[in-house]
């Protein structure tokens, strides 16, 4: 597992370090380290609470940190937060532009205050992509494409890094595809134009959004980070290994690396991390096992396995 | 250096002009209902004096109406300075501005222009009626 490191370098856009933020007496984030390669998407996924909004809203400098460090494209903050406005693209959960703009208004006004680093022509693409109707007033707009021109607006400065906060929760399944798609051309476009691809961290519930989108995968649960992985290396590594015993458990020797373990009459399931032939033989040796297989894991099973993985049955689970 | 670090910054007015026109017509709302409010006290005091009292001894009250316009623009006062931040923060929309590049100076100077321009049109033109009514050759004397 490749537990981000709480030292910062400058590889980074986005680099968080022992963030902590507390309210009253709950650390709602709680020593939290993360490094996002610049040019990367990170998904960055937990349950109701686990405080991604939080983190979030510490990043992009609207909620100042108890404790920690965080580097957003260079900038320190919330020290640099003015100097990173220019190089940041936020998309908030639920709109927060004027409900009395309209999308064309909104616009007008945010390039205005960007001034020449307003790309007009970023602005055309992306829009076209979202089939998304300007002259309607935000109040008027649906969820959806609420979240869009929150969007467009996020990306018309050409941001070196875009966070976007579970923005496409709520949506119908065609809105979704047309967001995520539209964030797939911002991309793309900036590529288009040999410019770098941007460092984008985005929070779901949605993990096929993530599967499709991030190249990496950060799982936060009570307020802490629970792992920070390449997706392909997370699947690649997780197995579950499901055993058959010769009669139902009374104890069991779960191999190194388990992440969490259930049973079901004479059936033992094991999800393991860092999956190697040696945790089978582990089981097989140490355990009276009839029948044992191996399963590979979707994202969503191995998110549920990562943050179940404190309730598994305390009598059985010794290892 | 990035495209967004290397494109020239914007002038301080054009910033200001754009966060002017947006508060500009934030504040229409209580605008508009204290020139209702201001107009109903005029309407009022003129139902009175041409209807029910037709007496030109009454037409004092239409100084009254002014009085009490202006001090309707002091109650507006209060309920701009609290809309400014107050339905910001509960709309979000002060997110919206925060995450702009701009100054909080910027912004707290934008919204303090207007309310100032609004409350004082408002003011000044209550005024003006007033001493219209009261002076020599105005509707009074």
């Amino acid at each position: 597992m490749t537990m981000a490191s709480p030292k910062i370098s400058t590889e980074a856009d986005i680099q968080i370090a022992r963030l902590t933020r507390r309210f009253g007496k709950v650390n709602v984030v709680d020593n939290v380290s993360l490094k996002v390669p610049t040019g990367t998407t990170c998904g960055f996924i937990g349950l109701n609470g686990a405080g991604k909004t939080t983190t979030i809203r510490m990043l992009v400098g609207l909620l100042a940190p108890t404790m920690g460090v965080i580097t957003l494209a260079g900038c320190d903050m919330p020290g640099e937060r003015d100097r990173s406005r220019r190089l940041i693209g936020y998309v908030p959960d639920r709109p927060t532009v004027y409900s009395w703009m309209t999308g064309n208004q909104a616009i007008k006004f945010c390039k205005a205050i960007y001034g020449g680093q307003w790309d007009d022509t970023l602005i055309a693409t992306v829009a076209k992509s979202l089939r998304l109707d300007l002259s309607k007033e935000v109040k008027h707009l649906s969820k959806g494409s609420a979240a869009k021109l929150s969007l467009l607006l996020a990306i018309g400065h050409n941001p070196r890094v875009l966070i976007l906060d579970e923005p496409t929760s709520g949506f119908d399944v065609l809105a979704r595809d047309e967001f995520l798609e539209g964030i797939l051309t911002v991309n793309t476009t900036a590529q288009a134009e040999g410019k770098p691809p941007r460092t984008v961290l985005f929070s779901s519930h949605s993990l096929g959004d993530v599967q499709r989108l991030a190249d990496s995968v950060a799982i936060l649960h009570e307020g802490k980070l629970l792992l920070h992985e390449p997706i392909d290396r997370l699947l690649g590594q997780t197995k579950r290994i499901r055993a058959v015993m010769d009669e139902t458990p009374q104890k069991t020797v779960a191999p190194p690396g388990t992440v969490r373990e259930s049973f079901v009459g004479r059936e033992w399931t094991v999800t393991v991390k860092d999956f190697s032939a040696d945790q089978v033989e582990f089981i097989r040796g140490k355990n009276r096992v009839t029948q044992l297989d191996v399963q590979d894991l979707t994202l969503d099973e191995v998110f549920r396995d990562y943050v179940r993985s404190d309730d598994k049955a305390p009598e059985l689970a010794q290892a | 250096m990035s495209d967004a670090e290397s494109n020239p910054a914007v002038s301080n007015w054009q910033i200001m002009r754009a966060l002017i026109a947006k508060d500009w017509r934030f504040f229409r709302v209580p605008m508009i209902a204290l020139l209702i409010t201001g107009t109903g006290c005029y309407t009022v005091a003129a139902v009175a004096i041409f209807f029910l009292h037709p007496d030109p001894r009454e037409y004092e009250l239409l100084c009254h109406s002014s009085v009490l316009a202006i001090n309707l623009t002091g109650l507006l006062a209060s309920v701009l300075g609290g809309m400014a931040i107050a339905v910001e923060r509960s709309e979000r929309t002060a997110d919206f501005v925060g995450l702009l590049p701009v100054s909080r100076s910027q912004i707290v100077l934008s919204k303090w222009l207007v309310s100032i321009f609004m409350l004082g049109a408002c003011a000044v033109i209550n005024a003006v009626i007033a001493l219209w009514l009261r002076s020599p050759g105005g509707f009074i004397s």
